[in-house]
């Protein structure tokens, strides 16, 4: 099985709360900064 | 083979990767795995013995019993186990201080800055009021805090901005995390004050700036009608040579969308290092199927771009698909929606305070007023639901199901995805996990280098 299945990305055991660092997944609509929500229409 | 969770396959070079949509983790596979979970029979059939098949389909079946490729609803389940903790949970304050812009933008979402509200600045008493009531409720051992000023234009009040900045820095000693000021502009106003108040307090700024003047000037006027793109591109070259955290947010109507390239190379050439883009939500913004292929063919470019880029040691970067990798590799997933978590205060200038900063003006949406005696933004209602429509997507763990805003600006209900998310998020995510997984293949020094990058900065 191990050699099926190589992780390539970080292997987190448990989900985390992002440790206060906002990240809503959100970068292309609405206008994130380096991961951080910002409303961005003026 | 039947397989739990959704998943999303790739192939770079002949080596073979699965992404596993139940938990976000992502896999080197081999090949016959790859042909299993392809489902193509007479591929299998043709490339492997009956016996290399059986073996394959045996370690599936361990593996999932081994929780690979078999989670469901993790976001869900992730939701309820971290929201709703009701109590001192503030990370981060947004304050509206001016609600009222000096641009007349065509795709303002926030209705010429007032959000349908009164146009008005806040004072200094009501942000006094957002602050104190923010530090009372941040939660303990949070690391970064943030602190983001918007509108309307925040710079057409900078006095409650300095007034803001000196009162938090004042009480910094009583904070336990690093407070981060931000602020979104859209680069018309500028003068020395401004630029040593971002230096001093080494504000991020993001100005928003559409790249080339045709579009620029068409969506982003003044109240005359004249475009903005000089004036806009002089200070931004002039915040540049000031400030290093300076970033350009490029937003587009469906009709631009065709000019995203030209617009983000645009900016690379200016000076700014890292530039992101969005297309515009809105009822009346109706996206075809031609738009998200137009859209699919201008963010691969940029990706091709970007991997050249980052080969050469190239400082220009998309930010939309460099965050995503570094998301991607770190299994940062969209769980921290505002709507779903009380872990922000958005406070609109008259001190009402909302979910998100993006439901500013939506009364449903109201947590109450900052002024009030028994004024809490954690009494809110709102609870994530199960969205029946993306339980089958590889997507879901990061595109968070759905924007709530933009769900209710389409759809009238922040439960039901709108279509338009879906489908760029889709597309975002794709060349995101492809381009990740290119460098992985072809540059595995570069991958080295980019992963440490990502997990030091997570």
């Amino acid at each position: 099985m191990d050699k099926m299945f190589v992780q390539v990305n970080v292997e987190d055991k448990e989900v985390k709360d992002n440790d206060g660092f906002i990240f809503c997944g959100h970068s292309d609509s609405c206008g994130s900064i380096e991961g951080i929500c910002q409303p961005f229409i003026h | 083979m039947k397989v739990n969770s959704t998943f999303k396959l790739e192939k770079i070079n002949h080596r073979y990767f699965a992404f596993d949509g139940g938990t976000g983790n992502i896999f080197e596979i081999s090949e016959i795995l790859y042909e299993i979970l392809l489902n193509r029979n007479e591929k299998l059939t043709e490339k492997f013995t009956v016996e290399e098949i059986e073996n394959a389909e045996k370690g599936l079946l361990v593996a999932m019993n081994n929780g690979i490729l078999s989670e469901q609803n993790l976001l869900l389940r992730t939701y309820q186990k971290i929201g709703g903790k009701n109590v001192h949970s503030l990370n981060t304050l947004f304050l509206n201080v001016a609600q009222k812009c000096n641009l007349k933008c065509s795709y303002c979402f926030g209705k010429g800055g007032s959000y349908g509200l009164q146009q008005e600045m806040m004072s200094i008493d009501t942000a006094r009021r957002c602050v104190d009531y923010w530090l009372k409720n941040i939660e303990e051992k949070k690391q970064n805090i943030v602190v983001s000023f918007f509108g309307g234009e925040p710079l057409l009040n900078l006095e409650v901005i300095e007034f803001v900045v000196q009162y938090i820095n004042s009480k910094k000693q009583s904070i336990n995390g690093n407070v981060k000021y931000m602020i979104t502009t859209n680069g018309t106003i500028l003068n020395n004050s401004i630029i040593e108040m971002f230096i001093k307090n080494d504000f991020l700024v993001s100005v928003s700036l559409d790249g080339i003047s045709k579009i620029h000037n068409k969506n982003r006027a003044f109240a005359s009608g004249k475009g903005s793109m000089d004036l806009v591109a002089k200070n931004t070259k002039k915040l540049l040579a000031h400030i290093s955290n300076l970033n350009c947010q490029i937003t587009l109507r469906r009709e631009d969308i065709p000019f995203l390239e030209e617009a983000v190379t645009a900016l690379w050439e200016m000076g700014v290092d890292k530039v992101y883009s969005n297309i515009v939500f809105d009822k009346n913004e109706i996206y075809q199927e031609k738009d998200y292929k137009e859209l699919k063919f201008q963010t691969e470019i940029l990706s091709d771009l970007m991997y050249q880029h980052l080969i050469s040691g190239s400082k220009n970067i998309y930010g939309n698909i460099f965050d995503y990798m570094q998301n991607l590799h770190t299994r940062n997933y969209a769980i921290n929606c505002f709507v779903w978590k009380e872990k922000i205060a958005a406070f609109a200038s008259n001190g009402d305070a909302y979910s998100c900063y993006r439901l500013v003006g939506e009364n449903d949406f109201l947590l109450g007023n900052v002024r009030q005696h028994d004024f809490t933004v954690f009494s809110k209602p709102f609870e994530k639901q199960k969205v029946a429509q993306c339980q089958n997507c590889y997507c879901q763990l990061y595109c968070g199901e759905g924007c709530p805003c933009e769900n209710l600006v389409y759809n009238s209900d922040i439960n039901i995805p709108a279509e338009e998310w879906c489908e760029k998020n889709k597309i975002l995510f794709d060349i995101s996990l492809r381009l990740y997984l290119k460098i992985k293949v072809n540059e595995p020094d570069l991958f080295r280098k980019l992963c440490k990058y990502w997990e030091e900065n997570r």
